[in-house]
């Protein structure tokens, strides 16, 4: 019997205007302006870090059917619209294509602490989401009872949430997502924060509901939660679904390149009115036995004469800069036009774990140096085989083979 | 005989272990406020200290240093890392107090322990020369006057009005360098500072130097780089674990203590139980192999350990993490184990290439594993362990491809990458 059946649906995002002093009247009219697609000369004084992003599809063309009773995880990089499929399955946004059609009751956790009222005590919270719920008032006292024990808060029932620390509004959140008798539970990745006994109790209940014949639309990032629940694991990647699987055939890949078919323009406006636009075209891996690397193209478009740029990527993981990386030198342009950059990224040099590359271009014009940043970035996972258990300890963000020198300095000591 | 300008008597310093967990900083509010009024005011009188203990708890950084340094003279201070160099001269700066122990210092002291402490990027290079000279006391006539000299030394006479900010990578050094010698003082006190800016700046700072010891002021000056030490200093001072090991003419301690550095006798003394094996030194070599205090990005250069191995048992292996603030950049492990069939002492050099880290401060810590060779089951152990700052400098800021980047210097490394450029 299926719980949820989703048909070709797609989530696009609106032109989204991020202007610095919008909330000052005449910015307000510029705002509106641009957004109406105006070609809009800066004001005097302003440079041109204010950006306007062109709207883009962040899901598309997914169609599903998910059965009664199935754990279906989402997988895939960051960005990649995981959140946003979960949001449009609970309702919170619309889908802007497509339909989605729910069986069942949805109870839902898609950030720590939205089903929950800061002013109210744990226990008025429990009361509230029991009424929601419609638990006879007969099966009151146990329904609270079993609630408090899952969130472990015993003794601190009559507490006002907003004094709770971060576990602890964790823990109530998951115990009232998870209790009653849903038919559809939907959680986005939230349990990483919580300890591991806890993690391993929300584990346990997400394994009596599925035997209660509940579904589970779940989007986990943690490897060993995905291995132990999943029935189903979907890999999204550009918006699209990559991969549909059973867990035992999905394995993390070496490489993940989620955004292999990226599709990003920017654009921005130099001083003259002179529009630059850069362009993705293509992102492919290399592989020569040893060293694995990127290869990375995107292009730049135009419309200035005399131009000199240099093509610039930055690789960030966790908001750390690992390293970036400049074109040696002037680019010189003599006419408006059209620029293909390739870059190289080595990526045997960088451990287990999930980066993103930018990329941009510095222009210069007379004295000034403007700095174009493409809004969208490609994702990169990277995934090795487990080191042995006590390279766990410490966790260096490069895996660089150095090379070494050893010798004896000394003659034998009789 | 004229007065000395520097004299140091019995300079200890002892740092608690257990205390540098208590909060020792200054209160501005509070109970904090009222206790640290009180620490102030009847702070024990140096001299007076209790001596503190001989245990695993205090590190004793200096153990009664005293030495005295006339007009006119250049004193170098070598030793290994972690001998105590840096706290010497902190305490001469006036930036720690000493545990025990007495200094004298006549005359105006300008210490450069860091350079470009102290400049606002957001200000011009003007602007940041008058604070400074304003900040060390000296009338805005004397620096207006000294100004052209100054900035024509740091090489910064074009960028007069430009904001140190969007001035190339290395300007502050340079004018923070520039400043203190071309402002006057009587006593400088120098860590380090002749391995940052480009050769040609490294050849002027090294010649003012010289210049200065002989128009009478007193310089103190901290030194990995052998070469610098016996070009520059007219006696050197080389202390180990706190102690003054030998002071005298700049060849003989120089010779002295390379020969005993690299033959591994630098150990504890004979009473002691002798370890099977012990981390000696950690250094930063340059592409030739010789002592360096910064790395030079456009060349090779080696993060070095001296390995002492005593015992015929053991397998020793070199480990070293390569840290940036609290990053953890990447670890490297010896590609095979030392093992020694008599007494010896190894050299095991990580190789990091050129053009591979960025410019900026890195810190190296060095692990030594120890396994038995005759009990393959028991478990290693860690033997010695030393952690080593410096500072990754590009030599040749102009020709840097970032050198008009204005968007500062991030990343943990800073790799040449390939890249094309194709017009269709």
């Amino acid at each position: 019997m299926l719980a949820i059946r989703i048909r070709n649906l797609g989530r696009y995002f609106g032109p989204h205007v991020e202007i610095d002093g919008a909330e000052r009247p005449g910015e307000a009219w510029r705002a509106l302006l641009i957004v109406a697609g105006f070609n809009v000369r800066p004001a005097a004084g302003d440079d041109v870090q204010r950006t306007v992003t062109v709207p883009g599809h962040v899901l598309r063309d997914i169609s599903l059917d998910i059965e009664q009773g199935s754990a279906v995880c989402l997988v895939g990089a960051s960005g990649t619209g995981k959140s946003v499929l979960l949001r449009i399955l609970a309702g919170v946004i619309p889908p802007t294509a497509g339909s989605v059609e729910m069986y069942g009751s949805v109870s839902s956790l898609l950030a720590v602490g939205d089903n929950l009222d800061n002013r109210l005590t744990a226990f008025e919270n429990i009361q509230k989401f029991r009424i929601a719920l419609g638990v006879p008032a007969a099966a009151a006292a146990t329904y609270e009872t079993d609630v408090i024990r899952f969130a472990g808060l015993e003794g601190f029932e009559h507490v006002p949430i907003r004094t709770f620390s971060t576990g602890m509004t964790l823990r109530l959140s998951v115990a009232l997502a998870l209790s009653g008798t849903p038919s559809i539970v939907l959680i986005d990745d939230v349990l990483g924060v919580g300890d591991i006994a806890f993690q391993q109790k929300c584990v346990d209940r997400l394994h009596q509901l599925k035997e209660e014949n509940c579904t589970l639309v779940l989007a986990f990032s943690d490897e060993t939660l995905v291995q132990q629940l999943a029935t189903r694991v979907i890999t999204l990647g550009g918006g699209r679904v990559v991969n549909d699987v059973q867990p035992h055939h999905w394995m993390p890949h070496q490489f993940v390149s989620t955004a292999a078919d990226v599709e990003w323009r920017t654009a921005q406006q130099l001083p003259e009115d002179d529009v630059i636009a850069l362009r993705a075209i293509d992102v492919e891996l290399y592989n020569d036995g040893e060293d694995t690397a990127v290869d990375v193209q995107f292009t730049l478009e135009t419309k200035a004469v005399r131009l000199q740029c240099w093509p610039t990527i930055y690789v960030v993981r966790d908001r750390v800069v690992v390293f970036r990386s400049v074109f040696s030198g002037f680019v010189p342009m003599a006419e408006p036009g059209r620029l293909t950059f390739g870059v190289r990224v080595p990526t045997h040099i960088l451990s287990d774990g999930d980066y993103i590359m930018t990329f941009g271009v510095a222009t210069r014009q007379e004295s000034t140096i403007y700095s174009l940043k493409a809004q969208d970035a490609v994702s990169l996972s990277v995934r090795r085989p487990k080191q042995s258990a006590d390279d766990a300890a410490s966790n260096p963000v490069l895996t660089v083979t150095m090379p070494w020198e050893i010798e004896a300095l000394t003659r034998p000591a009789e | 005989m004229t007065e000395s300008r520097i004299s140091a008597c019995g300079v200890t310093k002892v740092f608690d272990r257990r205390e540098a967990r208590r909060t020792k900083g200054i209160s501005t509010e509070g109970i904090g406020a009222l206790r640290t009024l009180i620490r102030e005011t009847w702070r024990t009188a140096p001299g007076r200290a209790a001596v503190a203990a001989r245990d695993k708890y205090h590190t004793w950084a200096l153990d009664d240093v005293s030495f005295e340094v006339g007009p006119g003279e250049v004193l170098g201070i070598i030793g290994r890392n972690g001998a105590g160099k840096s706290t010497l001269l902190n305490i001469l700066a006036r930036v720690m107090h000493p545990t025990a122990g007495r200094v004298v210092i006549r005359g105006k002291v300008v210490s450069m322990l860091e350079l470009g402490i102290g400049f606002a990027p957001d200000l011009t290079v003007r602007q940041n020369l008058q604070i400074h000279g304003r900040l060390a006391g000296i009338p805005a006539r004397r620096i207006d006057e000294a100004e052209d000299e100054i900035l024509g030394f740091a090489g910064l006479s074009d960028c007069r009005e430009v904001p140190l900010a969007a001035c190339p990578s290395g300007s502050a050094v340079q004018l923070a360098f520039a400043a203190v010698i071309g402002l006057g003082a009587d006593v400088i006190l120098a860590d380090e500072v002749l391995a940052v800016g480009d050769s040609r700046f490294r050849h002027a700072c090294e010649e003012r130097v010289r210049n200065a010891g002989a128009s009478g002021e007193s310089v103190l000056f901290v030194s990995h780089d052998m070469a610098a030490i016996r070009r520059i200093c007219t006696r050197v001072l080389w202390i180990d674990r706190g102690r003054i090991v030998q002071v005298g003419p700049t060849d003989h301690v120089v010779d002295n203590y390379m020969s005993e550095l690299l033959g591994g006798k630098l150990l504890p003394a004979a009473t002691e139980d002798v370890p099977p094996c012990t981390l000696l030194d950690l250094r930063l070599l340059d592409a030739e192999r010789s002592q360096v205090g910064a790395l030079q990005l456009t060349e090779p250069g080696y993060i070095d350990c001296l390995v002492r191995i005593t015992s015929p048992d053991i397998a020793v292996t070199v480990e070293i993490e390569l840290w940036q603030r609290r990053l953890h950049v990447l670890t490297s492990v010896a590609p095979r184990p030392i093992t020694a069939r008599s007494p010896r002492t190894f050299r095991a050099g990580m190789r990091i290439p050129a053009h591979f880290l960025n410019e900026q401060q890195y810190q190296a810590r060095c692990k030594l594993i120890v396994t038995s060779i005759s009990d393959p089951a028991a478990p290693p152990v860690v033997a010695g362990e030393q952690r080593l700052d410096f500072a990754a400098m590009n030599p040749r800021p102009h020709e840097s491809v970032w050198k008009d980047w204005p968007w500062g210097r991030g990343g943990l490394i800073s790799p040449r990458l390939e890249w094309t450029v194709a017009s269709p």
